[in-house]
């Protein structure tokens, strides 16, 4: 009953089906006994989980696929109590200190000593030392990438660090020069369609290669999305046809109607209306950014050529105060003023000529 | 804070009005009209404004220069502006450009006047004859003052009968209401010139009444009435049968007009008004109306007089009378005659002239009466068990709620009331401890009791039975602090119960707190008493002094402190003694100081958006320098910039305006709000630059405003910002939450499950059960659920984090009760995995019934004894699992203990491993 994404995913490196380079690089590297810290990454939906645990399968065989999740609890400089989820097997940890906010600095140093000063326990375990998996490790803050700097030397004989990211951007350098960088890159539309084929071929759904073509492009070169889109459209059809409609997820439903109320109407009024749909993405975890540049996409399919240049700078401009900003919806807020302003003075000038 | 920034920002005089003002008040900014040192000086600002030539402007060059000079002026001002428009037009098509600096944008009031539209600019030209013959009418003998460009005297009086006809008669028939017209108007005020203000005799306008109507060429409205009521005049708002003088202005209503005519009023212009204080006497002289208006005054002093003998506290040989006549309770006078004993120094004026009898008190009449109409029927309605509510309902209460602003007299009221009645008084503050305990224990004893007083009084006189009574005031009932938990509802339970009389006292009635004093009090609020009802009192205090203190003073001092009665009191104290010998009080004196002891109110949210955003502080007219702006800001630092955010799309546009110009206002008021976003980030994020604070509120507040302000919005709103962020760290919880549960199956993070993974959980669980319920839809879902961990809570966060087509709330709604309730159930017999134990959960049988521990101390000796035992027992298990089978109750004393065997163990091998790391470092 699980979802085919989750139930065909590959669980070693041989198994895995594009990047055929990546898998033997990093099949030596488990092999080599000098396993390195590692900072992958790669955008969304590229299979930067899976090549890491099969990684780890790889390093310490099946045992790493028996995990358990521990709820620990952390007590702040100022006496709050955190409780954080901490996913483990026998040989190795993963966490996501980002889940805490301003306080993944004391994660980062309490329990990556507290494992770090640890040795292995099972004495017939392959490798000596103990994995960490730190998740969204770009959305670190400063302070806790500063503490990882020296832990990553001092107790290299008994810890490695894999670092899963998107980019490398907001990794501080110190970090970046101490770990192996490893890319991994979105799998090609053709890569997504053979894997949407295969998963196909084993759940026994007969797919059109024009359908797997739409849903690959679609997906926007993720994987993950292109199986979920599989499926959801399995469930909702009773049989694929090349031109079955693809679902959008919800959110993307709301940022297209922003994107046409945009074009439509220009009046504070309506600026109100895109404000409480734009509320109402951010208030259901949908991240300011992913609005913004799903935004874009949309106004610019229905914008004319001269003026693309121009909303994508502004998209931009206020893309990195988003960044800046903690209070996400001025900037969006304000990209959709500029985009209300330029569209009718272009509109204007446009019925003048 | 405020005070320091405010201090540090305060401009040199007027360099921040023509920061707002149109460009015409802008082009000529250079301070000229100035005059030192005059006490005038803040009532002149305008004057600031006027262009050099204005000052030096003598007699000879206003002959010279015609009569239509000033009109042109006015007209290549506008077709500056005009061409401003043009200029901005072809400019606007790229808009990227024009965005960048905001210094040659033309401030806001100029898209108000420069409208495209015909009209808009069409409207001040065809007031240019109006403004040239306005001119024409000042009088020359009044050379003395520098005014600007007079024309050569004309016949004043018939061209007031001409203005009259033409403003009475033309505007209804020719002129519909036309918003780009009127805001034009609002905009184009008056020439940037002002008047000198003229010195007169003192209360030389004693007994007129003048009604101020229209735009003054010269003469800001605010700074002329204030000027008429500096000399004794009253300023009426409608003329009436009683008004002497209308100050009639350009383009005055029409109906107004029409009652002038009717009535046959006299109307004068701003010069003329001038020249009458000049040249009246003081006291208005030997005029009829001085003469009325000096009788009336000498009456009133008479009056005041008469009233100074009988207030405060009366001289020895005068105490009996005062006190047999202010109150029958031999109480009373026994508490005066011991307080006339002691110096009179000793005594604040507030408790000096403190209220000693009913009639003394202030305003509130009514109020009054209703508490003391309800404090004597109080013990028949207690023979009646508060059965009969009488004609006010007031009947049915055992205690009665007091509500008002400070100041007004309400805690003199009670204490008045109950000594009339004859109670005695026990009475609490907010300086006693009121928290529930406390209160059920001292007052359960009180309010069966009876008093004892009468029994020691210094009079030998038969103790009355009606002594015996006592009433409870409860002062200060809102002002309950942290120490006095559930206080309140107790209290209000007492009001229940209570055999004597309870007075409660509160400010403000509408707290939440007070809620729960709905059901069990008559509440009766004292209002503001308006300054007719304190002139009179204060007066007679300033007599008793020895002050002198005009009543216009005194109607300043009540709108300054907000009717705040002890608050004057005492700002005439502090007068008293400010300087030696100083018994008088000039109107500027007293101006100044309500200002300096304007009580400082701090503004609420919604006063401060409406405040910046209804457009008056950024009209041509205000005077509001950019720090009273800023000081809005600081009114309320976190809320003011969300206030703005959340209704700077609600204001109208500006009038004339068209959609380019009005979506250029919005798109830089939405820039600047997204630049102070940053600047808050500076100053609340890790650099705590907290100096960037005024920065902020210029950016936040101050500069959206200004562009969006215009009167006529629309109903404000409380900002959603708070509400949206609230719900938004709620549901990224719940994800999180989802997120872990199902961690062991899925790989993606947080934000990809909302994405990504979210509208397959939707179809998995909400669609079976919505679509087929009874076709093992309901048996479907729950086997997803178990196979991603997920729990009933995920599934409903599932629902609730859906937005557009999957918002699973709303569709969650539509399902039948049934098929919900047969999800419920079936989902709550199975049993279910999760993806760990957590250690809450799992409780044995056995122990359950031990987890009920009320009382956390009684538990703390048994404990020692039972966690022996089951350390114990524990052995004997298996130990690995100890913390997870535990029960909770057992839990807790277990895992401390662990813990700190846990520190104490790791801290010797820690402690080393950290020297070493220093060490090394």
């Amino acid at each position: 009953m699980s979802l085919w994404v989750d139930k065909h995913r590959p669980k070693s490196l041989d198994a895995l089906s594009y990047h055929p380079e990546l898998s033997t690089r990093l099949s030596s590297l488990a092999a080599s006994g000098d396993f390195p810290h590692l900072l992958v990454y790669g955008p969304s939906g590229a299979g930067k989980k899976t090549r890491i645990v099969a990684t780890l399968k790889e390093l310490y065989g099946p045992g790493v696929n028996k995990i358990k999740i521990d709820s620990r609890v952390f007590v702040t400089p100022s006496n709050r109590k955190l409780e954080f989820n901490v996913v483990s097997s026998i040989y190795h940890m993963e966490i996501t200190p980002s889940d805490m906010g301003n306080n993944d600095r004391i994660i980062i140093q309490e329990l990556l000593k507290e494992v770090a000063q640890t040795q292995q326990v099972d004495l017939s375990a392959k490798q000596r030392f103990k994995v960490v998996v730190i998740n969204e490790a770009d959305s670190l803050t400063r302070d806790a990438q500063a503490a990882l700097r020296r832990t990553m030397e001092k107790y290299s004989p008994n810890l490695r660090l894999i670092l899963l990211a998107n980019s490398t951007s907001n990794i501080i350098a110190p970090i970046r020069s101490r770990t192996l960088l490893v890319r991994v890159a979105a799998p090609s539309y053709d890569d997504i369609s053979s894997i949407l084929f295969a998963v196909a071929k084993k759940e026994r759904v007969a797919l059109p290669p024009a359908l797997a073509e739409r849903i690959a492009l679609e997906s926007g070169r993720n994987l993950r999305r292109a199986l979920l889109t599989l499926e959801s459209l399995y469930a909702q059809n009773d049989s694929l046809a090349p031109d079955t409609q693809i679902p959008t997820p919800d959110w993307e439903v709301v940022v297209t109607s922003i994107a046409d109320d945009l074009i439509k109407d220009h009046s504070a009024p309506a600026l109100l209306k895109i404000r409480a749909k734009f509320y109402d993405l951010l208030a259901h975890c949908i991240p300011a950014d992913l609005v913004l540049k799903t935004l874009v996409f949309k106004l610019l399919a229905k914008v004319d050529a001269e003026l693309k240049p121009e909303v994508v700078y502004w998209a931009a401009f206020y893309e990195h105060r988003i960044h800046m900003g903690s209070k996400v919806i001025f900037h969006l807020e304000a990209f959709a003023a500029k985009f209300m302003r330029i569209y009718e003075i272009y509109l204007q000038a446009m019925m003048d000529n | 804070m405020q005070r320091n920034i405010s201090s540090f920002f305060r401009p040199k005089d007027g360099s921040s009005q023509g920061q707002k003002g149109s460009s015409a008040a802008v082009s000529s900014s250079p301070p000229a009209a100035r005059k030192a040192g005059t006490d005038q000086e803040n009532k002149k600002p305008t004057s600031t404004t006027g262009s050099p030539k204005s000052a030096k402007s003598n007699k000879a060059d206003d002959v010279k220069k015609p009569a239509p000079k000033p009109a042109k002026r006015l007209d290549s001002l506008f077709s500056d502006e005009e061409e401003d428009v043009k200029m901005k037009k072809p400019r606007s098509k790229k808009a990227k450009d024009d965005d960048d600096d905001y210094k040659d944008e033309p401030a806001p009031q100029a898209v108000t006047i420069s409208s495209d539209d015909e009209d808009a600019t069409a409207s001040p030209k065809k007031k240019k004859p109006t403004a040239a013959t306005r001119k024409r009418k000042q009088d020359d003998d009044q050379t003395a003052r520098p005014t600007k460009k007079r024309a050569p005297a004309a016949n004043t009086a018939a061209k007031k009968e001409d203005d009259l006809e033409v403003l009475a008669d033309a505007p209804p028939a020719k002129k519909k209401f036309n918003p780009a017209e009127f805001a034009a108007r609002r905009a184009a005020v008056n020439t940037g010139v002002c008047a000198e203000l003229p010195e007169g005799a003192p209360n030389c306008l004693a007994g007129l009444a003048f009604v101020f109507t229209g735009i003054l060429q010269t003469l800001p409205r605010d700074d002329g009435i204030a000027l008429v009521k500096k000399y004794g005049g009253l300023v009426r708002t409608a003329p009436s049968r009683n008004t002497n003088y209308v100050v009639l202005g350009e383009e005055a209503g029409p109906k107004k007009l029409e009652v002038i005519k009717k009535l046959g009023i006299k109307t004068i212009d701003e010069n003329e008004l001038f020249e009458l204080i000049k040249t009246r006497p003081a006291n208005g002289g030997d005029t009829a109306e001085g003469i009325k208006a000096q009788k009336k005054a000498a009456e009133e002093e008479k009056k005041i007089i008469e009233m100074s003998k009988t207030i405060g506290i009366p001289e020895p040989a005068k105490a009996v009378k005062a006190s047999s006549s202010g109150s029958t309770s031999s109480q009373a006078s026994r508490q005066t005659s011991e307080q006339v004993n002691k110096p009179p120094r000793s005594l604040l004026w507030t408790d000096k002239y403190a209220p000693r009898s009913i009639k003394d008190i202030c305003g509130n009449k009514g109020a009054v009466q209703k508490l003391q109409k309800w404090l004597e029927d109080w013990p028949a309605n207690l023979k009646a068990n508060f059965k009969r509510p009488g004609p006010d309902g007031s009947g049915v209460f055992r205690a009665v709620m007091i509500s008002g602003p400070p100041g007004i007299g309400k805690t003199t009221a009670a204490h008045l009331v109950a000594e009339l009645a004859g109670f005695d008084v026990i009475e609490t503050n907010a300086s006693d401890t009121r928290s529930k305990n406390v209160i059920a224990e001292a007052l359960g004893t009180v309010l069966d009791n009876k008093s004892i007083a009468g029994y020691f009084g210094e009079t030998k006189q038969d103790v009355d039975a009606a002594k015996r009574k006592i009433v409870l005031i409860m002062d200060e009932v809102d002002g309950t602090s942290a120490g006095d938990r559930g206080g309140a509802v107790q209290m209000s339970a007492f009001c229940k119960t209570t055999h004597v009389p309870l007075i409660l006292i509160c400010n403000d009635y509408s707290l939440q707190k007070m809620r729960t004093f709905d059901r069990t009090t008559f509440n009766i609020q004292f209002r503001r008493p308006d300054a007719n009802a304190i002139r009179s009192r204060i007066l007679s205090i300033a007599y008793r002094e020895g002050l002198k203190i005009p009543a216009p003073v005194i109607d300043q001092l009540v709108q300054s402190t907000h009717a705040d009665i002890r608050q004057i009191i005492t700002l005439l104290s502090t007068f008293s003694l400010g300087e030696t010998g100083r018994k008088e009080m000039s109107f500027e004196q007293g101006q100044r100081m309500a200002q300096d002891w304007q009580k400082h109110i701090v503004m609420k949210p919604f006063d401060i958006a409406s405040k910046l955003l209804n457009g008056e502080m950024f009209g041509a007219r205000s005077r509001a320098t950019l720090n009273d702006k800023i000081e809005l800001y600081f009114n309320d630092a976190d809320m003011s910039p969300l206030m703005v955010q959340e209704n700077y799309l609600r204001t109208r546009p500006a009038a004339g305006a068209n959609k380019v110009q009005t979506l250029t206002q919005l798109d830089r008021a939405a820039s600047s709000i997204s630049d102070s976003d940053l600047v808050d980030r500076m100053i609340h994020g890790s650099q705590q630059q907290w100096s960037l604070m005024p920065l902020h509120g210029v950016l936040s507040t101050v500069r959206p405003a200004s562009f969006v302000a215009n009167g006529g919005s629309e109903r404000f709103m409380f900002t959603s910002w708070l509400g949206n962020y609230s719900k938004g760290n709620k549901l990224s919880r719940y994800l999180q939450e989802i997120q872990s549960h199902a961690r062991l199956r899925i790989s993606g993070d947080a934000e990809e499950v909302r994405t990504q993974y979210l509208s397959s959980f939707f179809d998995n669980l909400y669609t079976p059960i919505a679509t087929r319920a009874n076709e093992g839809g309901v048996e479907d879902a729950i086997k997803f659920m178990d196979e991603y961990y997920l729990t009933k809570e995920d599934f409903d966060a599932v629902l609730e984090l859906g937005v557009g087509p999957k918002n699973g709330e709303e569709l969650w709604k539509k399902i039948p009760t049934a098929t919900k309730t047969a999800f419920t159930r079936k989902y709550n017999t199975g049993s279910h995995p999760v993806p760990f134990i957590r250690a809450s959960t799992v409780t044995d049988p056995r122990k359950v019934k031990k987890e009920v521990p009320d009382l956390e101390e009684a538990m703390d000796d048994v404990l020692g004894e039972e966690e022996e035992k089951k350390e114990e027992e524990n052995e004997e298990e298996e130990e690995e699992d100890t913390d997870l089978s535990k029960d909770k109750y057992i839990k807790k004393p277990k895992a401390s203990a662990k813990a700190s065997s846990k520190a104490t163990a790791k801290a010797p091998a820690k402690a080393p491993a950290k020297g070493k790391g220093k060490a090394k470092k």
